[in-house]
Parts: C-alpha cells; structure tokens; sequence
C-alpha cells in the first residue's frame, strides 16, 4: 500500500517535466490547440531543438555554461583541496575558530552580496569575462568541509609513513590523499556542477554581451524576445535542463549520497 | 618538523581558502554595509548621508510589500513542503530497501537537478490559462479554469506550488538518511511497552530526527528568503506587485533605478532577518535529546 502510493506520488511528481518534454515536440500550430492535446503528432520532431540551435545560439550559452561551471569546479577543488589538508593534518593556532568562521559563510546567500560583489568585478573590468562570471564560484565552503570530513577518516598513519619516506607535503597530497578522498571529490563536483550550472542572478547581472550568456540567462532571454513560443521555449527549458538530467541518471547514487552526507553531521 | 614551521605550512595551505574568504565574503560584507550610509550612484554621485537610507526604505510601501510578500511566500511555502517530505521520507522508511525503491527515490528527487529558472518555465506554462497543464486536470475534476499566477490572490500559492516540487526531493533524501540513521531496538523497546504508532512517531522518531528536521527547515526558510527566479521569471513581480520579493527589489533598485545605496540597506534587512529566523528555529527546533 504504501509503495503504491509512493509510486503514484513519484509519478505525479514527474508529471510537470514529462509535459514540457512533449511540448518541446509540438509543431507551433499543434502546441495551442484546444482541446489540449497532451501527446505530440510526432514523438521525433525535433525541429524545436533544431531550430535554437541553429537559428538562436544556444550551443554557444551550453558551451559558455559549461566553461563557466568547469572554472568554478576546478578552482573550489584545488582551493577546498589544500584547505582541507591543513585543517585535517595539521595543528596550529586559532584552528578551529578559522574553521568556524568558514563554516558560518555557509549561511551568507550569494544573493545577498551581488551589490558589492558587482561593483568589485566590474571595478575590476571582468565584466563580460568567464573569470568574472565564475567570481562568486572560485572557493566554496562546502568543499572545504566535506573533504576535511573525509580526510579525518583516514588514518594518519598513512600521513606518517609518507613523511619518513621523505615525501613533501604536496607530493603527499597530490599522491596519497587526494586518491584515497576520491569519493567525497566526485560528491563534491556533482553538487558544485549542479549549482554553478543552474546560477542565474550572478550571470545576468555579468554577462552583459549575448556572447557570454549561460544557458539559463540564455534560456531567460530568449523567452523574453520570443514571447508566446512556446514550443521554442519548452525545448529550449529542456535545452538547459539536459547536461543536469544526464549528470542525475547516470552519477544519481553520488548525488543522493552526498546530499545525504552533507546533512549528516 | 619545528613547530613554527609547522605553523607556516600549515597556513601555506590555508592561503588560497583564506584569501577567497576575504575577497568573497569579509571584503562584500563591509562594503555592502558602506554603501547603505551612501547616495551612491554606480555612474557618479557617492555622497554620505547617515541612516537616510535606511528611513526612506522602512517607511516605503515598496519594502513593506516586498518583505509582506516574502514572509507570506515562506509561511506558505516551508511548513507544506517540510510536512509533505517528512510524509514521503517516512512512507519510504517503511520500505525494505529493493532495486524498485531506490528507483521510486529517483522519481523524488528528478525536479531538484532542475535550475530556478526551468523551473518557473516548466510551470509558467503548466500553469497557462488556455493552454496549461493545471486547469485541463482541474476540468477532469469538473472544477472551472483559475487565473493562477495572474491573480494577485493566486499568484503567491502558485509560486509556493512550485517551489515545494522543486525541492521536496532534496529534503526527503536528507529526512530519510536521519530516519534510517535510528537505531530500530527503540522501537522494539517501546512496542514492548504497548506505545502506538502515533506515540512511537511523537517520542522517538521526530526527537532522534532533530538534526535533520533543524537543517531541513534552516534551508528551506533560508532559499524561500531569497527568492528571486520564480517570480522574476514567471510573474515579473506582477500582477499588482503581488509577487515582488526582497532579492527582486535589491537587483531593480540597484541595477535598474541606480540606487545602489537603498538596495544595500535592503541587503542589511535580509540578512537580519536571516540571522533572527535561523537562530529562532534553532531555539524552537532543537530539543534535548540527552535525558
């Protein structure tokens, strides 16, 4: 009984995506047909998809999503990497306060800082540049406390034996630990690529020229010029959706685990 | 290895960290803070004028709206969402794990990959009067077409409609990793001791899920807060401003109207209010468990 009702909970849940994706398969003239039609004539017209692709530029925000996001990933990793090192192996003073401090930004919303934030980056002249656009990416306080909680699990004996073979502390790292960390490094890539991706605010206030546009401030753009489309519209919503659907089926285990983890303790 | 050594290699690491905690968080604070003491214009003017701002924004039938239709979005909005995952961690609780319920989990948590912004497309147009989704299932059920996100009464219920699809699964999956973390001998123990179902759920299930109800409820009033995407997407803060939100009001002030020094004291606002409504849910939620 009860799986039943969850199943059918699941589905219903599953609805609202279900129906944009068979919209985005409707011809222009079949999407505003009333009575409401819920299957399309043709389950392969992808001439939407096409269409956004080769007439609008949405390759293009996918291509600049996806750089934005891979800069963001990398830096908050190295950064997240090296932090997380020194406050799992090392002693020194004013550790654990530094700790806190860090953990307590994790309730600062990005949103709340785009005025100081902008007038930063603009005074800088990264307006319209990847750098800019990734700025509030480049270091995330999550990873420093996921992969410190991990490295604690490992034992230090590990550390040790490195330090007597004569290793230097970053060949440790870089050799030893990351490895033995890869779990809680895959956690974080998937979180991080799934929020950096689905940013919107940051990239429309950076990304002044259409070239530079992510996928959502893209998506957003196009909607507003392109009013009352709606076939266009619901294949390009799919359009932005896709890179983090594919992500979610495939790694969907990491993604619950980590999740999951972060909530733990 | 000499312990100031030590030391230095150990902040060597921590540089990187430390430099991004300035840059991105202690340098913005402070600087959001200065320009809320300014009539600041992005173009010329920077001029110090005291609290003005921050009188001319608390006695403002703008900020009292935007603040009014926020709080209002997230007394609707939390407490449905937060009921109804605890409702689905628990039906799943009640499972023996098998291939077919990680699958249903799936089903769950498939809306949270989606970004703000798909979302309030995907249900922009669900949600459209002649061709949506919503009012064709409301007619199976013989109940006439609504305006939805074009009435000032509906609008916010339909905003708090899709915020809690898109995020129930996030909070079910962390509901259910509390749940599973709960050692069954205490519900044996209380079995023996005849307690029902619903005494089981009042004495043991919710005050060992405390952690998780404290974060889940944390971060649902911190996102329903700053909303910003549902609104700006799929009403524009209309009609009638009913659905203009705090976030909404600092990007139009600051990046529209070149008021950049009111949108700062907007930013203070938010962020007391943040500090207030999270430490009171800690005070509220957080129960002694130790006994």
């Amino acid at each position: 009984m009860i799986q039943t009702a969850l199943i059918l909970g699941g589905l219903a849940l599953l609805v609202p995506l279900a129906w944009v994706a068979l919209s985005s398969l409707k011809r222009p003239d079949e999407i505003l047909q009333l009575p409401v039609k819920w299957l399309p004539d043709n389950f392969f017209n992808f001439n939407n998809y096409v269409q956004l692709f080769s007439q609008y530029d949405f390759g293009r925000y996918i291509g600049n999503s996806f750089l934005v996001t891979g800069i963001g990933i990398l830096t908050s990793l190295v950064i997240a990497l090296l932090a997380a090192y020194a406050f799992a192996y090392y002693q020194f003073p004013f550790k654990e306060p530094i700790f806190l401090l860090v953990l307590a930004l994790f309730m600062v919303p990005q949103e709340a800082l785009v005025i100081p934030m902008f007038l930063m980056v603009s005074g800088a002249g990264l307006n319209n540049t990847y750098i800019g656009m990734a700025f509030p990416d480049l270091f995330t306080v999550l990873g420093v406390y996921l992969l410190r909680q991990f490295m604690e699990g490992i034992p230090y004996s590990y550390v040790e034996a490195a330090r007597v073979d004569g290793a230097s502390e970053f060949r440790i790292l870089t050799r030893v630990i990351t490895p033995m960390v890869a779990p809680a490094i895959v956690v974080f890539i998937i979180i991080k690529f799934m929020f950096t991706w689905n940013t919107f605010l940051w990239p429309m206030l950076v990304a002044q020229d259409e070239k530079m546009y992510t996928v959502t401030v893209g998506l957003v753009n196009f909607a507003g010029s392109e009013f009352n489309q709606w076939n266009l519209i619901n294949a390009a919503t799919m359009i932005s959706m896709i890179p983090t659907i594919i992500l979610f089926i495939t790694l969907q285990r990491y993604l619950v685990r980590g999740v999951a983890m972060s909530g733990m303790k | 290895m000499n312990a100031s050594l030590h030391t230095k290699r150990a902040y060597m690491f921590l540089a990187p960290a430390l430099f991004f905690v300035v840059v991105l968080f202690i340098i913005p604070l402070g600087y959001n803070l200065l320009i809320s003491f300014f009539d600041w214009s992005a173009v010329g003017r920077k001029q110090f004028n005291g609290i003005e701002n921050y009188a001319k924004v608390l006695g403002s039938e703008r900020f009292l709206n935007a603040a009014g239709n926020t709080v209002y979005f997230t007394v609707l909005a939390v407490p449905i969402g937060v009921v109804l995952s605890l409702i689905v961690a628990l039906g799943f609780n009640a499972l023996f794990i098998t291939k077919i319920t990680g699958f249903i989990r799936a089903l769950y948590f498939a809306p949270v990959v989606a970004s703000l912004t798909a979302v309030a497309f995907v249900w922009l147009w669900i949600f459209n009067p002649s061709y949506g989704l919503a009012n064709e299932v409301l007619g199976i059920f013989g109940i006439g077409p609504q305006p939805w996100l074009t009435d000032e009464s509906q609008a916010v219920p339909a905003l708090a409609i899709m915020y809690v699809w898109a995020r129930m699964g996030f909070n079910v999956i962390i509901l259910l990793a509390g749940l599973q973390a709960i050692d069954r001998s205490y519900y044996e123990a209380a079995r023996i001791d005849g307690a029902g179902p619903f005494k089981m759920f009042w004495s043991i299930t919710l005050p060992l899920l405390n952690r998780q109800m404290v974060l889940v409820i944390s971060v649902e009033v911190m996102n329903a807060i700053k909303l910003f995407e549902l609104p700006f997407v799929a009403t524009k803060g209309g009609p009638v401003g009913s659905t203009r939100s705090i976030v909404m009001e600092i990007y139009e002030l600051a990046f529209r109207a070149d008021r950049w020094g009111e949108a700062a004291v907007y930013v203070i606002f938010l962020f007391a209010f943040l500090l207030v409504v999270t430490g009171l849910i800690r005070k509220l939620f957080t129960r002694d468990i130790s006994e």
